[in-house]
């Protein structure tokens, strides 16, 4: 036997109707989200199984559905105040993830000694074009420029020594 | 005084001997893999509930949770970040050698270029190359302990809220399939109260004698019946549909929180076996993630 049973006529229907609005608004006042489900679903039971559906009762049934669309919005209401209230602390979590997140990728280009192969890979490049540019060099006129690039050579010799140094 | 050449090669053997003491690094790809699982399944969650708000007519809620949920999802893209560097580390610590001999190539390059003649200098690269694995694995084990241990915190805090939020956002999809079905059920009321109606008779009739008057009434109560259910039919297949769909996002928010709750156990263990030098063991989180691959997939499919 079913709840609705032996309920009959607009006074058992709207009776019933008050116990229903009674435990849906305690219902709203606790915290306990299945007792919320519990009374929304009640109600919601109630539209389908009160009859006849004359007027009168189809404006209890109007009431009862409020109700129930009453209890989900305030629920839905409270629970996304809830996400959007621990988004600050989430937010400064994130900040913390990925500023590790930053440190760590520092520190693995480090172990991959990747700014050391880099200095040596692009002044190996100079170098080679510095030869380029020494043995294009033939006329007297050239000279001064000659003995510059010859410096600039003797230059990257001991940034290479310095490199591998460190 | 700086040491002859003969001596400097005791010296780095002997460093190396030292060195040979740290065990190997733990791998951290599967972490890797569940976390960015886990963000996978935060974004599919959010996006269950906006659209069960949607459904539900409730496009404005939908709104508010769409903007709201961005720094969940984004708490999680961080997450994935950071777990992808820390797996770097972990490879990087791994690939020492390989990293002193590009140096050491680099560095030979550029000799020759100069035509500076190297002598000798394939086997003190391959000394030097096993004497790099070793250290970067060490360095790296220090870099990862040090993360590691400073952020087991907020590890730890950041599971608890994603726990947390994902409860919320679960009660709301309940919430907003519940809205739903509120509509349906309400849209067939004057139906579903005329088939009661017809039941109750029908009872009141298996009461009395049968007679051809109640035996006709009968078949005719059938009948209608089945006219008001065939009406009925679309809406219980469209409530059905909600309830399917609440059902499998449940499941796939509920796989999300325990693979949360997960992570920063496994964050906890990829901390104890950097300190300890020893394997982490990911099936639990391994189990997670392809439950987690066939539940989004189930819930876009919906």
């Amino acid at each position: 036997m079913s709840e609705w049973d032996g309920i009959s006529g607009f006074d058992g229907w709207s009776g019933k109707l008050r116990d229903l609005l009674k435990d849906a608004n305690a219902a709203a006042r606790s915290e306990d989200i299945e007792q919320r489900f519990e009374a929304s679903e009640r109600l919601t039971q109630f539209v389908e199984n009160s009859r006849p559906n004359d007027e009168p009762i189809k404006a209890l049934d109007d009431i009862a559905k409020r109700a129930a669309i009453g209890l989900l919005r305030q629920t839905i209401d409270e629970r996304l105040a809830s996400i959007v209230e621990r988004n600050g602390e989430l937010a400064a979590l994130g900040k913390k993830f990925s500023d590790a997140a930053s440190g760590a990728r520092k520190s693995a280009a480090a172990l991959r000694l990747e700014r050391a192969t880099k200095a040596l890979e692009s002044l190996n490049d100079g170098i080679v074009k510095l030869k380029d540019l020494r043995d294009s060099l033939k006329s007297a006129a050239d000279k001064d420029i000659a003995a510059a690039v010859d410096k600039a050579m003797a230059a990257a010799k001991a940034a290479r020594a310095l490199i591998e140094k460190a | 005084m700086l040491p002859n050449g003969r001596c400097r090669l005791f010296i780095l053997i002997g460093v190396a001997a030292l060195i040979q003491g740290c065990a190997t690094l733990p791998n951290a790809d599967k972490f890797a893999d569940a976390t960015a699982q886990m963000h996978v399944a935060v974004v599919a969650s959010g996006s269950a509930v906006v659209a069960s708000l949607d459904e539900a007519g409730e496009k404005e809620r939908g709104e508010q949770l769409r903007q709201a949920w961005k720094t969940t999802v984004a708490v999680t893209s961080a997450m994935a970040v950071y777990t992808d560097a820390v797996s770097d580390v972990l490879k990087s610590g791994t690939q020492g050698a390989e990293s002193v001999r590009k140096v050491a190539t680099a560095g030979q390059t550029l000799a020759s270029t100069l035509g500076i003649a190297l002598a000798g200098v394939k086997p003190a690269v391959d000394l030097l190359a096993a004497i790099g694995q070793h250290v970067a694995q060490a360095a790296a084990a220090r870099t990862l302990e040090d993360v590691l241990s400073r952020m087991q915190p907020a590890a730890e805090n950041t599971a608890e809220l994603l726990g947390r939020q994902l409860d919320d956002v679960e009660t709301i999809l309940r919430a907003a399939g519940a809205l739903s079905i509120v509509e349906l059920k309400a849209s067939v009321s004057d139906e579903r109260g005329y088939l009661l109606s017809l039941r109750d008779e029908r009872k009141m009739h298996y009461q009395k004698p049968l007679d051809d008057k109640i035996a006709a009434r009968l078949k005719q109560i059938e009948e209608v019946e089945r006219g008001v259910q065939v009406k009925l039919d679309p809406v219980d297949r469209k409530i059905a549909a909600v309830e399917a769909r609440v059902k499998s996002g449940r499941q796939l928010i509920g796989a999300a929180r325990q693979l949360a709750a997960e992570w920063s156990v496994a964050h906890r263990q990829l901390l104890a076996a950097v300190q300890e030098s020893r394997a982490v063991d990911p099936r639990a989180l391994v189990a997670a993630v392809s439950e987690i691959r066939d539940l989004v997939q189930k819930v876009r499919e919906e």
